[in-house]
Protein backbone atom coordinates (compact mmCIF):
# COMPACT_ATOMS: atom_id res chain seq x y z
CA UNK A 1 0.00 0.00 0.00
CA UNK A 2 1.47 3.25 -0.93
CA UNK A 3 1.97 6.26 2.00
CA UNK A 4 -0.63 9.21 1.42
CA UNK A 5 2.69 11.15 0.09
CA UNK A 6 3.56 8.77 -2.50
CA UNK A 7 -0.12 8.52 -3.15
CA UNK A 8 -0.53 12.27 -3.67
CA UNK A 9 2.28 12.78 -5.66
CA UNK A 10 1.21 10.16 -8.15
CA UNK A 11 -2.14 11.49 -8.38
CA UNK A 12 -0.63 15.11 -8.86
CA UNK A 13 1.51 14.41 -11.84
CA UNK A 14 -1.34 12.23 -13.22
CA UNK A 15 -4.10 14.99 -13.05
CA UNK A 16 -1.03 17.62 -14.40
CA UNK A 17 -0.78 15.15 -17.54
CA UNK A 18 -4.76 14.57 -18.18
CA UNK A 19 -5.82 15.06 -21.78
CA UNK A 20 -9.19 15.46 -20.47
CA UNK A 21 -11.05 18.40 -20.63
CA UNK A 22 -10.96 20.42 -17.36
CA UNK A 23 -14.70 20.22 -15.94
CA UNK A 24 -14.02 16.51 -16.27
CA UNK A 25 -10.86 16.88 -13.82
CA UNK A 26 -12.16 19.57 -11.67
CA UNK A 27 -13.22 17.71 -8.31
CA UNK A 28 -12.94 14.41 -6.48
CA UNK A 29 -15.33 12.06 -7.81
CA UNK A 30 -18.13 11.06 -5.46
CA UNK A 31 -17.92 7.40 -5.69
CA UNK A 32 -20.83 6.65 -3.44
CA UNK A 33 -24.01 6.32 -6.27
CA UNK A 34 -21.61 5.44 -9.00
CA UNK A 35 -22.05 2.60 -11.28
CA UNK A 36 -20.27 1.07 -14.34
CA UNK A 37 -23.12 2.08 -15.93
CA UNK A 38 -22.67 5.32 -14.92
CA UNK A 39 -19.13 6.08 -14.74
CA UNK A 40 -19.45 4.28 -18.22
CA UNK A 41 -21.36 6.95 -20.08
CA UNK A 42 -19.82 10.17 -18.36
CA UNK A 43 -16.47 8.67 -19.42
CA UNK A 44 -17.69 7.90 -23.12
CA UNK A 45 -18.46 11.50 -22.98
CA UNK A 46 -15.35 12.82 -21.59
CA UNK A 47 -17.29 14.59 -18.80
CA UNK A 48 -15.15 12.47 -16.71
CA UNK A 49 -11.79 11.76 -16.78
CA UNK A 50 -10.65 7.65 -15.78
CA UNK A 51 -7.30 9.15 -14.54
CA UNK A 52 -9.93 11.16 -12.13
CA UNK A 53 -11.80 8.13 -11.48
CA UNK A 54 -9.00 6.19 -10.56
CA UNK A 55 -7.66 8.38 -8.55
CA UNK A 56 -10.67 8.84 -6.47
CA UNK A 57 -11.12 5.37 -6.21
CA UNK A 58 -7.25 5.38 -4.81
CA UNK A 59 -8.11 7.84 -2.52
CA UNK A 60 -11.00 6.19 -1.26
CA UNK A 61 -8.75 2.97 -1.38
CA UNK A 62 -6.16 4.67 1.00
CA UNK A 63 -8.84 6.44 3.56
CA UNK A 64 -11.24 3.28 3.79
CA UNK A 65 -9.18 -0.09 3.57
CA UNK A 66 -7.34 0.53 7.37
CA UNK A 67 -11.04 0.35 8.29
CA UNK A 68 -12.38 -2.49 6.29
CA UNK A 69 -9.45 -4.61 5.21
CA UNK A 70 -10.52 -5.45 1.41
CA UNK A 71 -7.31 -5.18 0.18
CA UNK A 72 -4.12 -6.83 0.73
CA UNK A 73 -2.28 -5.57 -2.17
CA UNK A 74 -2.92 -2.09 -4.02
CA UNK A 75 -1.40 -1.58 -7.58
CA UNK A 76 -1.73 2.60 -7.81
CA UNK A 77 1.48 3.39 -10.11
CA UNK A 78 0.16 0.63 -12.37
CA UNK A 79 -3.19 1.56 -11.96
CA UNK A 80 -2.80 5.48 -12.71
CA UNK A 81 -0.63 4.72 -15.76
CA UNK A 82 -3.27 2.52 -17.45
CA UNK A 83 -6.00 5.30 -16.62
CA UNK A 84 -3.44 8.09 -18.66
CA UNK A 85 -3.18 5.59 -21.47
CA UNK A 86 -7.37 4.94 -20.91
CA UNK A 87 -7.64 8.49 -21.49
CA UNK A 88 -5.31 9.00 -24.15
CA UNK A 89 -7.17 6.46 -26.54
CA UNK A 90 -10.67 7.67 -25.45
CA UNK A 91 -9.31 11.03 -26.50
CA UNK A 92 -8.20 10.20 -29.58
CA UNK A 93 -11.52 8.30 -30.52
CA UNK A 94 -10.20 4.77 -29.78
CA UNK A 95 -13.06 4.14 -26.99
CA UNK A 96 -13.55 0.63 -26.24
CA UNK A 97 -16.42 0.31 -25.01
CA UNK A 98 -18.30 0.43 -21.09
CA UNK A 99 -15.08 -0.49 -19.28
CA UNK A 100 -12.73 1.63 -20.47
CA UNK A 101 -11.59 3.34 -17.86
CA UNK A 102 -13.27 1.50 -15.45
CA UNK A 103 -11.76 0.59 -12.12
CA UNK A 104 -11.69 -3.07 -10.83
CA UNK A 105 -10.39 -5.21 -8.06
CA UNK A 106 -9.49 -8.64 -8.72
CA UNK A 107 -9.66 -11.24 -6.11
CA UNK A 108 -5.82 -12.30 -4.80
CA UNK A 109 -6.09 -15.60 -6.44
CA UNK A 110 -6.41 -13.95 -9.90
CA UNK A 111 -2.32 -14.47 -11.69
CA UNK A 112 -1.63 -10.46 -12.05
CA UNK A 113 1.59 -10.30 -14.50
CA UNK A 114 4.57 -8.55 -11.97
CA UNK A 115 1.90 -8.54 -9.40
CA UNK A 116 1.94 -10.28 -6.20
CA UNK A 117 -0.54 -12.72 -5.91
CA UNK A 118 -1.14 -14.40 -2.34
CA UNK A 119 -4.14 -16.07 -2.30
CA UNK A 120 -4.48 -15.01 0.81
CA UNK A 121 -1.58 -17.48 2.01
CA UNK A 122 1.71 -16.58 3.64
CA UNK A 123 2.74 -19.68 1.38
CA UNK A 124 2.75 -17.34 -1.59
CA UNK A 125 3.65 -14.35 0.21
CA UNK A 126 6.64 -13.50 -2.65
CA UNK A 127 4.75 -15.18 -5.64
CA UNK A 128 4.59 -12.71 -8.71
CA UNK A 129 2.65 -14.49 -11.90
CA UNK A 130 5.11 -13.72 -15.43
CA UNK A 131 1.08 -13.79 -17.11
CA UNK A 132 -2.68 -12.16 -16.27
CA UNK A 133 -5.40 -14.68 -15.45
CA UNK A 134 -7.61 -15.21 -18.71
CA UNK A 135 -10.25 -12.74 -17.06
CA UNK A 136 -7.55 -10.02 -16.00
CA UNK A 137 -6.78 -10.21 -19.26
CA UNK A 138 -10.22 -9.84 -20.65
CA UNK A 139 -10.65 -7.04 -18.23
CA UNK A 140 -7.68 -4.74 -19.43
CA UNK A 141 -8.56 -5.91 -22.77
CA UNK A 142 -11.62 -3.75 -22.73
CA UNK A 143 -10.06 -0.95 -20.87
CA UNK A 144 -10.38 -1.69 -17.53
CA UNK A 145 -7.90 -0.83 -15.05
CA UNK A 146 -6.96 -3.63 -11.86
CA UNK A 147 -6.55 -0.68 -9.07
CA UNK A 148 -5.87 -3.94 -6.41
CA UNK A 149 -5.86 -7.45 -5.40
CA UNK A 150 -8.99 -8.23 -2.69
CA UNK A 151 -8.61 -10.03 0.54
CA UNK A 152 -9.44 -13.35 1.41
CA UNK A 153 -9.00 -16.43 3.71
CA UNK A 154 -6.42 -18.82 2.79
CA UNK A 155 -6.42 -20.33 -0.25
CA UNK A 156 -9.83 -19.11 -0.24
CA UNK A 157 -11.09 -21.95 2.24
CA UNK A 158 -13.82 -20.64 4.31
CA UNK A 159 -16.46 -18.14 4.40
CA UNK A 160 -15.09 -15.82 6.65
CA UNK A 161 -12.44 -13.41 5.32
CA UNK A 162 -9.57 -12.31 8.20
CA UNK A 163 -9.39 -8.95 8.44
CA UNK A 164 -11.94 -8.08 6.45
CA UNK A 165 -15.14 -5.74 8.06
CA UNK A 166 -18.52 -5.63 6.50
CA UNK A 167 -18.76 -2.42 5.82
CA UNK A 168 -22.70 -2.40 7.45
CA UNK A 169 -21.15 -2.99 10.65
CA UNK A 170 -17.36 -3.33 11.29
CA UNK A 171 -17.91 -4.93 14.08
CA UNK A 172 -18.96 -7.93 11.22
CA UNK A 173 -17.18 -10.23 8.49
CA UNK A 174 -17.32 -9.62 5.18
CA UNK A 175 -18.26 -13.34 4.11
CA UNK A 176 -15.67 -15.11 1.81
CA UNK A 177 -14.23 -16.39 0.27
CA UNK A 178 -14.39 -13.49 -2.01
CA UNK A 179 -14.75 -11.02 1.43
CA UNK A 180 -12.47 -8.00 -0.02
CA UNK A 181 -14.54 -7.69 -3.33
CA UNK A 182 -17.94 -7.58 -1.52
CA UNK A 183 -16.96 -5.72 0.99
CA UNK A 184 -14.80 -3.23 -1.46
CA UNK A 185 -18.12 -2.91 -3.26
CA UNK A 186 -20.27 -1.98 -0.50
CA UNK A 187 -17.92 0.50 0.69
CA UNK A 188 -17.75 2.33 -2.61
CA UNK A 189 -14.30 1.45 -2.84
CA UNK A 190 -14.99 -0.34 -6.50
CA UNK A 191 -17.51 -0.21 -8.69
CA UNK A 192 -16.00 -3.61 -10.15
CA UNK A 193 -14.70 -6.89 -8.96
CA UNK A 194 -13.87 -10.29 -9.56
CA UNK A 195 -14.61 -13.41 -6.99
CA UNK A 196 -14.20 -16.96 -7.26
CA UNK A 197 -17.24 -19.64 -6.11
CA UNK A 198 -16.17 -23.34 -5.11
CA UNK A 199 -18.87 -23.29 -2.02
CA UNK A 200 -20.81 -20.23 -2.50
CA UNK A 201 -17.60 -17.82 -2.32
CA UNK A 202 -19.02 -15.23 -4.63
CA UNK A 203 -22.64 -15.26 -3.80
CA UNK A 204 -22.02 -15.33 0.26
CA UNK A 205 -20.30 -12.20 0.18
CA UNK A 206 -22.62 -10.78 -2.06
CA UNK A 207 -25.52 -11.34 -0.14
CA UNK A 208 -23.37 -9.99 3.29
CA UNK A 209 -22.32 -6.76 1.81
CA UNK A 210 -25.51 -5.99 -0.27
CA UNK A 211 -24.05 -6.30 -3.03
CA UNK A 212 -24.74 -8.66 -6.64
CA UNK A 213 -22.88 -11.22 -7.65
CA UNK A 214 -23.01 -14.31 -10.25
CA UNK A 215 -21.68 -17.92 -10.40
CA UNK A 216 -22.06 -17.82 -13.78
CA UNK A 217 -22.85 -21.53 -15.23
CA UNK A 218 -19.66 -24.09 -14.89
CA UNK A 219 -17.56 -23.73 -18.02
CA UNK A 220 -18.81 -20.66 -19.19
CA UNK A 221 -15.86 -18.48 -17.94
CA UNK A 222 -12.58 -19.76 -18.51
CA UNK A 223 -10.52 -20.37 -15.06
CA UNK A 224 -7.40 -20.14 -16.92
CA UNK A 225 -4.48 -18.69 -14.11
CA UNK A 226 -6.55 -18.17 -10.82
CA UNK A 227 -5.35 -20.22 -7.67
CA UNK A 228 -8.05 -23.03 -7.40
CA UNK A 229 -9.51 -25.11 -4.88
CA UNK A 230 -11.48 -27.65 -6.33
CA UNK A 231 -10.58 -28.20 -10.64
CA UNK A 232 -14.15 -29.10 -11.36
CA UNK A 233 -16.05 -27.29 -8.70
CA UNK A 234 -14.50 -23.53 -9.01
CA UNK A 235 -16.02 -21.38 -10.71
CA UNK A 236 -15.33 -17.40 -11.42
CA UNK A 237 -17.38 -14.37 -11.54
CA UNK A 238 -18.05 -11.00 -11.32
CA UNK A 239 -19.39 -8.65 -8.54
CA UNK A 240 -20.23 -5.06 -8.87
CA UNK A 241 -23.17 -2.93 -7.07
CA UNK A 242 -26.00 -3.84 -9.62
CA UNK A 243 -27.51 -6.37 -12.42
CA UNK A 244 -26.92 -4.64 -15.26
CA UNK A 245 -22.64 -3.56 -14.11
CA UNK A 246 -22.55 -7.67 -13.38
CA UNK A 247 -24.28 -8.20 -16.91
CA UNK A 248 -21.30 -5.89 -18.58
CA UNK A 249 -18.86 -7.55 -16.70
CA UNK A 250 -19.82 -11.12 -17.47
CA UNK A 251 -20.27 -10.37 -21.62
CA UNK A 252 -16.76 -9.14 -21.42
CA UNK A 253 -15.23 -12.01 -19.34
CA UNK A 254 -17.37 -15.01 -20.69
CA UNK A 255 -16.68 -17.52 -23.58
CA UNK A 256 -14.10 -20.17 -24.88
CA UNK A 257 -10.70 -20.35 -23.38
CA UNK A 258 -8.85 -23.58 -24.82
CA UNK A 259 -6.28 -22.77 -21.53
CA UNK A 260 -9.23 -24.24 -19.60
CA UNK A 261 -9.79 -27.68 -19.76
CA UNK A 262 -13.62 -27.26 -18.56
CA UNK A 263 -14.27 -24.77 -20.41
CA UNK A 264 -17.44 -25.12 -22.45
CA UNK A 265 -16.77 -23.84 -25.53
CA UNK A 266 -19.87 -21.47 -25.59
CA UNK A 267 -19.66 -17.87 -26.32
CA UNK A 268 -20.91 -14.89 -24.54
CA UNK A 269 -24.24 -13.42 -25.12
CA UNK A 270 -24.84 -9.70 -24.76
CA UNK A 271 -25.96 -9.84 -21.47
CA UNK A 272 -27.01 -6.33 -20.77
CA UNK A 273 -29.26 -6.37 -23.62
CA UNK A 274 -31.42 -9.55 -22.60
CA UNK A 275 -32.11 -7.81 -19.23
CA UNK A 276 -35.01 -6.14 -19.85
CA UNK A 277 -37.63 -9.74 -20.36
CA UNK A 278 -41.13 -9.69 -19.13
CA UNK A 279 -41.44 -12.02 -16.46
CA UNK A 280 -45.00 -12.81 -16.57
CA UNK A 281 -45.49 -16.28 -16.61
CA UNK A 282 -42.33 -17.28 -16.08
CA UNK A 283 -42.51 -20.66 -14.18
CA UNK A 284 -40.35 -19.96 -10.96
CA UNK A 285 -39.75 -22.58 -8.11
CA UNK A 286 -39.55 -21.51 -4.38
CA UNK A 287 -37.89 -22.73 -1.73
CA UNK A 288 -41.07 -24.43 0.38
CA UNK A 289 -41.85 -22.59 3.24
CA UNK A 290 -41.11 -26.26 5.21
CA UNK A 291 -37.82 -25.68 4.31
CA UNK A 292 -37.52 -22.59 5.35
CA UNK A 293 -38.15 -23.09 9.48
CA UNK A 294 -34.36 -22.85 10.12
CA UNK A 295 -33.22 -19.79 8.57
CA UNK A 296 -32.99 -16.52 10.31
CA UNK A 297 -36.23 -15.02 10.55
CA UNK A 298 -35.27 -11.86 8.88
CA UNK A 299 -34.60 -13.86 5.84
CA UNK A 300 -37.22 -15.78 5.83
CA UNK A 301 -39.50 -12.41 5.91
CA UNK A 302 -36.67 -10.88 2.79
CA UNK A 303 -37.49 -13.93 1.09
CA UNK A 304 -41.18 -14.57 1.10
CA UNK A 305 -41.32 -10.86 0.41
CA UNK A 306 -39.05 -11.11 -2.58
CA UNK A 307 -41.70 -13.99 -4.18
CA UNK A 308 -44.59 -11.42 -3.48
CA UNK A 309 -42.74 -9.28 -5.71
CA UNK A 310 -43.00 -11.79 -8.46
CA UNK A 311 -46.20 -12.85 -7.72
CA UNK A 312 -47.37 -9.26 -8.79
CA UNK A 313 -45.02 -8.97 -11.75
CA UNK A 314 -47.03 -12.15 -12.80
CA UNK A 315 -44.52 -15.15 -12.27
CA UNK A 316 -46.23 -18.04 -11.82
CA UNK A 317 -44.85 -19.61 -8.33
CA UNK A 318 -44.35 -23.30 -7.79
CA UNK A 319 -43.12 -24.55 -4.52
CA UNK A 320 -39.89 -26.66 -4.40
CA UNK A 321 -39.02 -29.45 -1.86
CA UNK A 322 -35.94 -32.00 -2.08
CA UNK A 323 -35.11 -35.56 -1.36
CA UNK A 324 -33.26 -36.86 1.60
CA UNK A 325 -31.50 -39.00 -0.99
CA UNK A 326 -30.57 -35.50 -3.14
CA UNK A 327 -29.39 -33.59 0.51
CA UNK A 328 -27.15 -37.42 0.85
CA UNK A 329 -25.59 -36.64 -2.53
CA UNK A 330 -24.75 -32.95 -2.13
CA UNK A 331 -22.49 -33.61 0.58
CA UNK A 332 -20.26 -35.23 -1.91
CA UNK A 333 -18.91 -32.18 -2.69
CA UNK A 334 -16.97 -31.82 0.63
CA UNK A 335 -15.07 -35.00 -0.97
CA UNK A 336 -14.64 -34.04 -4.44
CA UNK A 337 -13.56 -30.42 -3.35
CA UNK A 338 -11.24 -31.87 -0.34
CA UNK A 339 -10.01 -34.67 -2.54
CA UNK A 340 -9.00 -32.20 -5.67
CA UNK A 341 -7.50 -29.54 -3.17
CA UNK A 342 -5.38 -31.90 -1.60
CA UNK A 343 -4.06 -32.90 -5.09
CA UNK A 344 -3.31 -29.46 -6.04
CA UNK A 345 -1.64 -28.59 -2.15
CA UNK A 346 0.81 -32.03 -2.42
CA UNK A 347 3.52 -29.93 -3.41
CA UNK A 348 3.73 -26.92 -0.77
CA UNK A 349 2.72 -29.46 2.34
CA UNK A 350 6.06 -30.81 1.16
CA UNK A 351 8.02 -27.79 1.10
CA UNK A 352 5.90 -25.37 2.49
CA UNK A 353 4.05 -27.04 5.30
CA UNK A 354 5.15 -24.56 7.96
CA UNK A 355 4.07 -21.41 6.15
CA UNK A 356 0.50 -21.89 6.25
CA UNK A 357 -1.39 -19.27 7.54
CA UNK A 358 -3.21 -16.15 6.53
CA UNK A 359 -0.67 -13.48 4.51
CA UNK A 360 -2.18 -10.82 7.30
CA UNK A 361 -2.00 -13.93 10.16
CA UNK A 362 1.70 -13.69 12.74
CA UNK A 363 3.87 -16.79 12.79
CA UNK A 364 2.61 -19.54 15.00
CA UNK A 365 -1.05 -19.53 13.71
CA UNK A 366 -3.27 -22.20 13.01
CA UNK A 367 -4.20 -23.04 9.28
CA UNK A 368 -7.94 -24.49 8.78
CA UNK A 369 -6.37 -24.83 5.02
CA UNK A 370 -3.83 -26.85 6.07
CA UNK A 371 -5.81 -28.91 8.39
CA UNK A 372 -8.28 -29.73 5.83
CA UNK A 373 -6.05 -30.73 3.10
CA UNK A 374 -3.26 -32.90 5.48
CA UNK A 375 -6.51 -35.14 6.10
CA UNK A 376 -7.76 -34.71 2.48
CA UNK A 377 -4.48 -36.41 1.65
CA UNK A 378 -5.03 -39.45 3.60
CA UNK A 379 -8.49 -40.29 1.31
CA UNK A 380 -8.34 -42.68 -1.19
CA UNK A 381 -9.05 -42.56 -5.34
CA UNK A 382 -11.81 -45.00 -4.96
CA UNK A 383 -13.58 -42.58 -2.53
CA UNK A 384 -12.95 -39.99 -4.40
CA UNK A 385 -14.55 -41.50 -7.40
CA UNK A 386 -17.28 -42.62 -5.21
CA UNK A 387 -18.20 -38.98 -4.73
CA UNK A 388 -18.09 -38.24 -8.41
CA UNK A 389 -20.69 -41.23 -8.76
CA UNK A 390 -22.94 -39.75 -6.31
CA UNK A 391 -22.42 -36.52 -8.04
CA UNK A 392 -23.65 -38.01 -11.35
CA UNK A 393 -27.12 -39.27 -9.42
CA UNK A 394 -27.22 -35.36 -8.05
CA UNK A 395 -27.04 -33.92 -11.58
CA UNK A 396 -29.77 -36.44 -12.78
CA UNK A 397 -32.17 -35.00 -9.74
CA UNK A 398 -31.43 -31.37 -10.63
CA UNK A 399 -32.22 -32.01 -13.78
CA UNK A 400 -35.45 -33.12 -12.88
CA UNK A 401 -36.33 -30.93 -10.80
CA UNK A 402 -35.78 -27.96 -13.26
CA UNK A 403 -37.20 -29.11 -15.79
CA UNK A 404 -40.92 -27.38 -15.30
CA UNK A 405 -39.49 -24.42 -13.95
CA UNK A 406 -37.78 -21.96 -15.47
CA UNK A 407 -35.40 -20.18 -12.61
CA UNK A 408 -35.61 -21.47 -8.59
CA UNK A 409 -35.70 -19.16 -5.95
CA UNK A 410 -33.87 -18.82 -2.45
CA UNK A 411 -32.76 -17.47 0.01
CA UNK A 412 -28.82 -16.95 -0.72
CA UNK A 413 -27.47 -17.08 2.98
CA UNK A 414 -29.45 -18.42 5.81
CA UNK A 415 -28.58 -15.69 8.08
CA UNK A 416 -26.96 -11.92 7.74
CA UNK A 417 -23.81 -11.81 8.19
CA UNK A 418 -22.24 -13.25 11.38
CA UNK A 419 -26.00 -13.85 13.05
CA UNK A 420 -26.24 -17.87 13.87
CA UNK A 421 -28.98 -19.68 12.20
CA UNK A 422 -29.86 -23.16 12.25
CA UNK A 423 -29.83 -23.76 8.94
CA UNK A 424 -26.70 -25.15 7.94
CA UNK A 425 -25.02 -23.10 4.93
CA UNK A 426 -24.39 -26.66 2.73
CA UNK A 427 -26.92 -25.49 0.25
CA UNK A 428 -25.21 -22.98 -1.72
CA UNK A 429 -22.85 -26.08 -2.64
CA UNK A 430 -25.07 -27.70 -4.38
CA UNK A 431 -25.30 -24.59 -7.02
CA UNK A 432 -21.32 -25.74 -7.12
CA UNK A 433 -22.03 -29.31 -7.52
CA UNK A 434 -24.41 -29.34 -10.62
CA UNK A 435 -22.70 -25.97 -12.22
CA UNK A 436 -25.68 -23.97 -12.56
CA UNK A 437 -25.91 -20.55 -13.13
CA UNK A 438 -27.15 -18.29 -9.97
CA UNK A 439 -27.16 -14.50 -9.21
CA UNK A 440 -27.52 -13.01 -5.77
CA UNK A 441 -29.05 -9.65 -5.65
CA UNK A 442 -29.99 -7.73 -2.37
CA UNK A 443 -33.72 -8.49 -1.14
CA UNK A 444 -33.96 -6.84 2.32
CA UNK A 445 -32.43 -5.86 5.26
CA UNK A 446 -32.66 -6.94 8.84
CA UNK A 447 -34.22 -5.44 11.78
CA UNK A 448 -32.64 -8.18 14.68
CA UNK A 449 -29.88 -7.27 14.65
CA UNK A 450 -30.69 -4.19 12.28
CA UNK A 451 -29.20 -2.96 8.95
CA UNK A 452 -27.16 -6.33 8.19
CA UNK A 453 -28.43 -6.68 3.87
CA UNK A 454 -30.05 -9.80 2.87
CA UNK A 455 -29.75 -12.04 -0.66
CA UNK A 456 -31.99 -13.74 -2.82
CA UNK A 457 -30.54 -16.03 -4.61
CA UNK A 458 -31.28 -16.79 -8.33
CA UNK A 459 -30.69 -19.76 -10.39
CA UNK A 460 -31.75 -21.54 -13.45
CA UNK A 461 -30.49 -24.29 -16.22
CA UNK A 462 -27.37 -24.60 -17.67
CA UNK A 463 -26.07 -21.69 -19.93
CA UNK A 464 -29.58 -20.06 -19.01
CA UNK A 465 -27.43 -17.28 -17.35
CA UNK A 466 -28.87 -14.17 -18.92
CA UNK A 467 -32.17 -15.23 -18.08
CA UNK A 468 -30.94 -15.51 -14.17
CA UNK A 469 -29.39 -11.79 -15.21
CA UNK A 470 -32.86 -10.70 -16.27
CA UNK A 471 -35.23 -11.57 -13.45
CA UNK A 472 -32.58 -10.48 -11.09
CA UNK A 473 -33.02 -7.25 -13.30
CA UNK A 474 -37.08 -7.42 -12.79
CA UNK A 475 -36.59 -7.65 -8.87
CA UNK A 476 -34.17 -4.65 -9.20
CA UNK A 477 -36.15 -2.19 -11.05
CA UNK A 478 -39.04 -3.30 -8.84
CA UNK A 479 -37.24 -2.37 -5.68
CA UNK A 480 -34.44 -0.20 -3.97
CA UNK A 481 -32.33 -2.14 -1.92
CA UNK A 482 -29.27 -2.01 -3.71
CA UNK A 483 -29.58 1.66 -3.58
CA UNK A 484 -28.78 1.91 -0.54
CA UNK A 485 -24.96 2.13 0.87
CA UNK A 486 -23.60 2.04 4.45
CA UNK A 487 -22.25 4.87 6.44
CA UNK A 488 -18.54 5.23 6.72
CA UNK B 1 -11.19 -50.60 12.14
CA UNK B 2 -11.67 -47.63 14.47
CA UNK B 3 -9.19 -44.81 13.18
CA UNK B 4 -7.22 -43.71 16.15
CA UNK B 5 -4.24 -41.49 15.72
CA UNK B 6 -1.75 -45.01 14.90
CA UNK B 7 -3.66 -45.95 12.00
CA UNK B 8 -3.59 -42.47 10.99
CA UNK B 9 0.30 -42.14 11.44
CA UNK B 10 0.82 -45.13 9.57
CA UNK B 11 -2.04 -43.60 6.60
CA UNK B 12 0.19 -40.66 6.54
CA UNK B 13 3.18 -42.37 6.08
CA UNK B 14 1.67 -44.65 3.49
CA UNK B 15 1.09 -41.65 1.68
CA UNK B 16 4.76 -39.96 2.45
CA UNK B 17 2.91 -37.45 3.93
CA UNK B 18 4.40 -36.03 6.94
CA UNK B 19 1.82 -34.91 9.95
CA UNK B 20 3.81 -33.84 12.95
CA UNK B 21 2.60 -34.96 16.64
CA UNK B 22 1.07 -31.94 17.98
CA UNK B 23 -0.86 -32.12 14.58
CA UNK B 24 -2.45 -35.54 14.68
CA UNK B 25 -5.66 -34.54 17.12
CA UNK B 26 -6.89 -32.18 14.91
CA UNK B 27 -6.25 -33.82 11.35
CA UNK B 28 -7.92 -37.00 12.93
CA UNK B 29 -10.99 -34.91 13.53
CA UNK B 30 -11.13 -33.93 10.69
CA UNK B 31 -10.60 -37.09 8.84
CA UNK B 32 -13.22 -38.83 10.68
CA UNK B 33 -15.91 -36.16 9.41
CA UNK B 34 -14.95 -37.28 5.75
CA UNK B 35 -15.07 -41.14 6.81
CA UNK B 36 -18.75 -40.26 7.91
CA UNK B 37 -19.40 -38.27 4.84
CA UNK B 38 -18.27 -41.31 3.10
CA UNK B 39 -20.80 -43.56 5.07
CA UNK B 40 -23.77 -41.55 4.18
CA UNK B 41 -22.76 -41.53 0.75
CA UNK B 42 -22.49 -45.69 0.39
CA UNK B 43 -26.49 -45.36 1.17
CA UNK B 44 -26.82 -43.48 -1.85
CA UNK B 45 -28.23 -46.12 -4.54
CA UNK B 46 -25.74 -46.26 -7.05
CA UNK B 47 -25.73 -48.25 -9.71
CA UNK B 48 -23.10 -50.62 -10.73
CA UNK B 49 -22.69 -49.37 -13.90
CA UNK B 50 -22.98 -45.92 -13.13
CA UNK B 51 -19.96 -44.05 -14.28
CA UNK B 52 -18.08 -41.43 -12.34
CA UNK B 53 -18.00 -37.90 -13.84
CA UNK B 54 -14.59 -37.44 -14.18
CA UNK B 55 -14.11 -35.12 -16.59
CA UNK B 56 -17.29 -32.59 -15.22
CA UNK B 57 -18.36 -30.21 -18.04
CA UNK B 58 -22.11 -28.95 -18.90
CA UNK B 59 -20.76 -29.24 -22.80
CA UNK B 60 -23.85 -29.11 -24.77
CA UNK B 61 -26.33 -29.26 -22.87
CA UNK B 62 -27.23 -26.00 -23.12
Amino acid sequence: MPTRREFLQTSAAALAASAFPAAAQSSEVDLLPLTIVEAGKRIAAKQLSPVELTRSTLARIEALNPKVGAFITVTADQAIDSARTAEREIMQGKYRGPLHGIPFGAKDTYYTQGIRTTAGSNVLRDFHPTFDATIVRRLKGAGAILVGKTNLPEFSFGGVTPGCHNPWDLKRNSGGSSGGSGAALAASMLIAATGGDTSGSIRNPASTNGVVGIKPTFGLVSRYGVVPISWTLDHLGPLARTVEDVAILLKTIAGSDPNDPFNAGVQAEDYPKLLNRNIRGLRMGVLAESELKNFHPDTRRAFLDAVTVFKKEGAEIREVTFSDQVKIAETSHTIIRICEAAAYHRQYLRSHENEYRHIWDKEGADSNTRTTVEAGMLLTSAQYLKAQQARKLFLKEMYRIYDPIDVYLDPTMPSPADVPARQAEGFRNWFDLHGFPAVSVPCGFSTNPAGLPIGLQISAKPFQDALVLAVAHAFESATDWHKRRPML
Amino acid sequence: MPITKEVLKALASANDVNIPEERLDVVLKQYQDYLKILEKLDSLPLAQESEPEIIYTLRGKK
